[in-house]
């Protein structure tokens, strides 16, 4: 909680040291990896073939993806830029996003009530991602199995989107805290 | 969320993921046109009723811009493009 701001993850405060950890539960990534990758128009097509196969990939838009890994790994940034070259931006989001992990039996009728998403696992399932309105704010959410949702977060958005799944997740008994 | 839109690029989502810029048909002056024809293209806007073509921004989504053909009216959407596409069909300007 001390310390340079810099260091201090977003939700830091927000939650017990000790949190109970129920069915239906939250967890935050401390430190986390969050790439954006932007291909030019001319090299979409090129830089798509490249991320196929890239694990924690996820789609922004449609020449936008994002990397997302749960520690940190300023290799994994390095040997991305590298790939991509000169046809695509690689920038590490990491320090300006927050990355949450929903999961427990309740967790599709939790985020139900803050994304329009269909989340039916017809529509949306595993690993597919996508951009979407969430309370208020926008959110790059991913079912990474059945009922384990990641969603990546502005960093400056990240505690009121906290405080309003937990809201939310009152009813299930959501509990919340830092992954150990 | 009643209004929903179809985004080329996400799928259905409410009118609340977009921003609307305005009329996709007017074209936009040159830097060097006089102040009158800037001040026609700024603020003398028609307020249509019936079919239309509007700018719509995909903020909450893929950040696109769409051209988005629907009436102000019913709010029945006739047809969502890439903005970029509309351009290059030459079905919006700007």
């Amino acid at each position: 909680m001390n310390g340079p701001f810099m260091l201090r993850h977003a939700l830091d405060g927000a939650v017990s040291a000790n949190p109970a950890r129920g069915v239906n539960h939250v967890e935050i990534l401390a430190d986390p990896l969050v790439i954006s990758i932007s291909a030019r128009p001319a090299t979409v097509a090129r830089v798509k073939e490249r991320l196929a196969g890239e694990e924690g990939l996820r789609f922004s838009g449609p020449a936008e993806w994002l990397v997302v890994a749960p520690r940190h790994d300023a290799i994994r940034v390095k040997s991305l830029t590298e790939a991509m070259g000169a046809d695509a931006l690689v920038a590490d989001q990491s320090g300006g996003r927050v990355v949450l992990r929903l999961s427990g039996p309740a967790a599709r009728a939790i985020l139900a009530k803050l994304t329009p998403l269909d989340l039916h696992p017809d529509v949306f399932g595993e690993g597919q991602s996508a951009n979407a309105f969430f309370g208020h704010v926008g959110v790059n959410l991913a079912r990474l199995e059945g009922d384990v949702f990641e969603l990546v977060l502005m960093r400056s958005f990240a505690l009121f989107a906290f405080e309003e799944l937990l809201e939310m997740g009152l009813e299930f008994g959501l509990t919340a805290g830092f992954a150990t | 969320m009643a209004s929903l839109i179809s985004c080329p690029h996400c799928g259905t989502r409410p009118k609340e993921e977009f921003s609307i810029k305005g009329d996709a048909t007017r074209m936009r002056p040159s830097p060097q046109a006089p102040a009158e024809v800037w001040h026609k293209f700024v603020f003398i806007r028609d307020n249509p009723k019936g079919r239309h073509k509007e700018f719509w921004h995909h903020v909450l989504g893929c950040r696109r811009w769409l051209v988005v053909e629907r009436d102000t009216l019913t709010h029945e959407v006739y047809g969502v493009t890439d903005a970029q596409q509309a351009l290059k069909a030459g079905e919006a300007v700007e």
